[in-house]
């Protein structure tokens, strides 16, 4: 029937661009423009359009459209259009696959199209990759076929016979394109087709991925030294840390990628023997040992850490991971086989002859140990150790046996039983014998026969575990007590909290506890050179070590160890508490950041990684480098002081009822929108002028000013209510500050700070207009002195807190503005608007203006009464 | 054909949002929304014109990928502009934009422009969110807001444009470093890697400008 109507008919349109008579329509006008020129590229490119939408019209609402485009071979056309090379057609003719192959629902309607190869011919046609339209629709079109692969669909694309398999191949190409997104989605291609569950193919996927598996991993080395000597060279400025994030981001990338690579079977063996034997032995381990060879390229300890750390925090595939950390902790440099040398523009591996004298026993592990050396100029390599240290606990890699067997701490994880036992073994040899004969593949075999030694040795003796294990009840009997507290503080800190057995009683190498009390201990030395997120750190690593190790001895010591350095601290900060005008602000900001800023991993990777900075030119927040200047200096040590008495709070399990600090009130403060009485307050009318962003004064608000013992207040009465006032504006009068206005007796400038933060803001900037001078001078002395009374205060609480001696500034009295908190408006409406629907304002000014009302015992008679307002100047907005 | 600019975007959010489907509405004027079609693409290319200048849009859709921390990590990356689209007849949609603004933070550059898209705005019938939660939530995140449909082509233009100028206007007050391509921000075929930003300033007019000078 369909040969009837075909494409020698004359071109007729139908009206419905929806129809199997359309598609025929379509495929007359192909037909009769074979040969593509000027004149018809047009017309072409518009039917190949027209056709992407009837074919998916199809796929939801007519098969019979489906028959006819196969019927008709119309692949075959879009090949042999395709052939021409003609650019603006062939960017149409990808379009029109991309929404062929994205919008097909029906999955029979996908076989139909993946059927007789010629999907496969399109994918290994010689398109113009240079022009960047064709290569963006390529791609694209590649990875939405990756997206259909599956065990089912596999055969269509990969030939076992012929041992093609061009959606890999043709993909695998482009793996260095100079287009970021096209590199991107080979990655994506490649993680696709690997996990797809086919023997034949993944043989196939196994032989074609060496190289390009080998490249990727050289590619990590490339990065990995250029960003060394980055950090080698540059100085730690902004500009410099934004190149140095976009380097670490395409490094850690990298790992990302290469740790899902190692996760797909298919990939684990030959991926996991490069990562080891290209870029974990011969790089980083070698730039922890003392160097042997003058051309060896070596990263500087920090980067080696830096890397170490990342590849444990992002890979979490065993035979990798373990490999790699025994080595790390065990051995002694005989076991680097290899290094790199630069060889003109890129570096080439080169094997090396085993020391000729003995080495030192666990040389690299020593180095992590020296990186907390008192000796240090700063704390430049032991934040990396600390990182490091850090990401050996968060690993997934099942590594607990391990750091048990070196006495660190480790988080038991319930995954550890689920991990698949490794099925490799036999396999590794075969694949192995496969592989062209290499230097680096014996220092391969020799890590995963130490692998093998270690689990041996740990089944058949423990002498490696020199503590006696206490039976696991002490630990559950003592979690009852504060060390429950502590518990929920240190997993407050931790990113995911896994619900997890009961660990095993631990113990704790003494070197690493060591290393970790030095740090402690060194900020309490007014000479340090700690910056406060390596102290945080520190904390850190220490509270997780306590989760799993059950010591008195080393909960006591380390206790006495935070004790000591805090009262150092607190020496250091009680000559200024007094003497100092800014200390309160200093001390509240600094408790306020502590508060908010907490580590962050992913980002203290490219912020931390250039030697540490001293002056704010650097542009880090105080926290992250080294202080600068007075202020700063003891700004660093009330950071030190608040993590110190932390980690010494969560030990001891006391609870924080001090911080932050609260000065003693008898009142809730009032917030915006509460409404108070003010049956016996004093209030001074005025007229506010908010002073906006851009310095000019906006619009003019009639309030009433009113403080209590530390907050300045600014009120508009309550319409339904006599006496009571509605909070339009609350601030604390410590932190305002007011100056006269020298052409306006009558006005005052104030200003109002908000949160503590390193950078305060102003939350009221306004001018104050009162009804003439003498008010305007009363309302001066009530806010200097309100603020006087209100800093004394805080300073007492902190006093109280440092166990400093008080300085009496002025003697706290009884509050003179009584302020009650009332119901929310809405509360009384009901009740007041039927009594008081004509005149609010009426009933509401003889308050003002007659004295009876008040207490004249709390009125200083010094300030005058508020005179009735002009009517108006309190109407309500 | 020559552009002075390229911009690439990624569009982001839940699946079935109508991502795929704003990409081709956009790029592709040619496919016009038909009540019973839903077409969508994962890349699409646009020319558009922003203060004279001629510039290319590069949209790439990012579905299906986010089982992978490596791809979406640098997906976010290589991204000048992103779209993050909910559904406003699907509340859970909605509800996801905190997690997905987070990632787009972690992984984006700083730079990078957001603009939040409340799409099937034709559907006022299965409406679940109030175009006023969409502007709190954008006001609250610093983001720039607007409601869509693909299928009647409402705003679809704005969002994409908007973001351009958006993403131009930073380039023309120096926050966008423009030679690094990990931004998402190409130079086109006309500047020099060498010469300066603007067009006006390009080598040959300075040499004759210090000329003149002596």
């Amino acid at each position: 029937m369909f040969r009837k109507l075909g494409g020698s008919a004359t071109l007729w349109k139908p009206k419905n661009p929806h129809s199997l008579e359309y598609l025929k329509y379509l495929h007359g006008v192909i037909v009769k423009n074979e040969k593509v020129n000027d004149s018809n590229r047009k017309i072409l490119v518009e039917a190949l359009r027209a056709m992407a939408e009837i074919l998916i019209w199809g796929d939801q609402n007519d098969a019979s459209v489906f028959d006819f485009f196969l019927e008709r071979q119309m692949l075959l056309h879009f090949l042999k259009i395709m052939d021409q090379g003609s650019s603006s057609i062939n960017v149409q003719l990808l379009q029109t696959l991309n929404i062929l192959f994205e919008n097909i629902r029906h999955e029979t309607s996908l076989y139909f199209l993946l059927s007789n190869n010629h999907v496969n011919s399109i994918l290994t046609h010689k398109f113009d990759l240079n022009n960047d339209e064709i290569m963006a629709y390529y791609i694209s079109f590649l990875k939405t076929l990756s997206f259909k692969l599956n065990a089912c669909t596999v055969h269509f694309f990969f030939n076992e016979a012929t041992k093609e398999f061009p959606l890999l191949t043709e993909a695998l190409k482009l793996f260095d394109s100079t287009e970021s997104m096209v590199r991107i989605a080979v990655r994506n291609i490649v993680l696709n087709v690997v996990r797809v569950k086919d023997e034949a193919m993944i043989d196939f996927v196994r032989t074609h991925t060496k190289i390009y598996l080998s490249e990727l991993v050289d590619s990590l080395v490339g990065l990995a030294i250029d960003l060394d000597v980055f950090v080698r060279s540059a100085e730690n400025v902004q500009a410099n840390r934004e190149r140095l994030r976009d380097k670490v981001d395409d490094l850690i990338d990298l790992v990302h990628y290469i740790g899902e690579l190692l996760d797909v079977d298919a990939m684990a063996e030959w991926l996991s023997h490069l990562v080891s034997s290209r870029f974990l032995m011969p790089l980083l381990l070698n730039s922890l040992a003392p160097r042997r060879d003058n051309h060896a390229v070596l990263l500087t300890p920090v980067s080696s850490l830096f890397f170490f750390a990342q590849f444990l925090l992002v890979v979490t595939h065993r035979p990798t991971i373990q490999g790699y950390l025994s080595a790390f902790l065990f051995d002694d440099p005989s076991i680097l086989r290899s290094h790199w040398i630069r060889q003109g523009e890129s570096f080439r591996l080169q094997n090396i002859e085993p020391p000729s004298k003995t080495p030192e026993n666990r040389v690299f592990f020593e180095s992590l140990l020296s990186a907390f050396d008192a000796s240090q100029k700063d704390d430049y390599l032991s934040f990396y150790g600390l990182m490091l240290i850090y990401a050996m606990f968060q690993n997934n890699g099942d590594v607990g046996e391990l750091l048990a067997t070196v006495n660190f701490p480790f988080r038991s994880r319930h995954s550890s039983t689920q991990q698949p036992p490794q099925s490799s073994q036999d396999t590794r040899g075969r694949a192995l014998t496969e592989l062209a004969v290499e230097a680096t593949e014996d220092s391969y075999r020799e890590v995963v026969d130490r692998l093998q030694d270690l689990k041996q040795e740990e089944m058949d003796d423990e002498v490696l575990v020199d503590e006696p294990r206490p039976p696991s009840a002490s630990q559950t009997s003592e979690s009852d007590g504060p060390r429950s507290r502590f518990m929920s503080a240190a997993e407050e800190l931790e990113p995911s909290p896994a619900t997890e057995k009961e660990p095993k009683p631990q113990s704790c190498d003494y070197r690493l506890i060591e290393a970790l009390s030095s740090i402690i201990a060194a900020v309490g030395n007014e000479q340090n050179r700690v910056r406060p997120i390596t102290l945080e750190l520190a904390c850190l690593v220490i509270r997780q070590i306590l989760l799993s190790v059950d010591d008195e001895q080393l909960h006591s010591s380390l206790t006495s160890l935070c004790g000591k350095a805090r009262k150092q601290l607190v020496d250091q900060l009680s000559l200024y508490v007094n003497s100092e005008n800014l200390f309160l602000e200093w001390f509240e900001d600094e408790y306020a950041e502590f508060e908010v800023n907490h580590v962050k991993l992913d980002v203290i990777g490219y912020e931390m990684l250039l030697p540490p900075a001293t002056t704010p030119m650097s542009g880090l927040p105080l926290h992250k480098r080294l202080f600068s200047g007075f202020e700063e200096r003891l700004r660093t040590t009330m950071l030190f002081y608040f993590h110190v008495r932390k980690l010494e709070r969560d030990m001891t399990g006391e609870m924080d009822g001090e911080l932050p600090v609260r000065a003693v009130s008898e009142q809730e403060p009032v917030t915006i929108g509460d409404c108070i009485n003010l049956a016996n307050s004093d209030l001074l009318a005025c007229t506010v002028v908010m002073v906006n962003p851009t310095g000019k004064s906006s619009d003019r608000q009639a309030r009433f000013l009113v403080t209590d013992r530390l907050q300045l207040i600014l009120v508009e009465p309550d319409s339904r209510k006599a006496g009571w006032a509605i909070v339009r504006f609350a601030g604390l009068l410590q932190d305002t500050q007011i100056t006269g206005d020298s052409s306006d007796s009558r006005a005052l400038h104030v200003v109002v700070e908000g949160q503590p933060s390193r950078k305060r803001q102003a939350v009221l900037k306004a001018k104050f207009i009162f009804d003439d001078h003498i008010r305007c001078m009363a309302a001066k002395q009530r806010l200097t002195k309100g603020r006087q009374i209100a800093r004394g205060l805080k300073l007492h609480a902190i006093c109280d807190l440092l166990g400093v001696p008080k300085i009496d500034v002025a003697s706290p009295r009884v509050n003179p503005f009584k302020i009650s908190k009332g119901c929310a408006p809405g509360s009384v409406r009901k009740t007041q608007s039927t009594s008081s629907s004509t005149s609010s304002y009426g009933r509401f000014a003889p308050l003002r203006s007659s004295t009876p009302s008040r207490d004249p015992g709390s009125t200083p008679s010094a300030i005058p009464e508020d005179p009735s307002p002009a009517p108006g100047s309190i109407r309500h907005v | 054909m020559s552009y002075a600019y390229l911009f690439k975007y990624i569009i982001i959010g839940d699946t079935g949002v109508g991502k795929s489907c704003l990409l081709l509405q956009f790029t592709d004027k040619r496919f016009q929304p038909v009540h019973d079609l839903t077409i969508g693409v994962e890349f699409g290319a646009r020319m558009v014109t922003i203060d004279g200048k001629q510039i290319k849009l590069q949209i790439w859709d990012t579905a299906g990928q986010e089982s992978f921390r490596s791809i979406t990590r640098s997906y976010y990356r290589g991204a000048a502009g992103a779209l993050l689209v909910y559904d406003i007849t699907r509340r859970d949609t909605f509800n996801h934009l905190t997690s997905w603004l987070e990632d787009a933070r972690q992984h984006s550059n700083s730079n990078m422009v957001i603009m939040l898209i409340g799409n099937k705005s034709d559907l006022e019938a299965r409406r679940e969110v109030k175009r006023e939660e969409g502007e709190a939530f954008a006001r609250e995140h610093g983001l720039v807001f607007m409601e869509t449909s693909a299928k009647t082509a409402a705003n679809v233009e704005e969002a994409f444009i908007d973001t351009a100028k958006e993403i131009y206007r930073k380039i023309q007050e120096g926050v966008f470093d423009i030679n690094n391509e990990a931004n998402g921000i190409k130079l086109g075929p006309q500047h020099s890697p060498s010469s300066p930003n603007s067009p006006g300033g390009n080598a040959s007019s300075g040499l004759g400008g210090s000329s003149g000078c002596c």
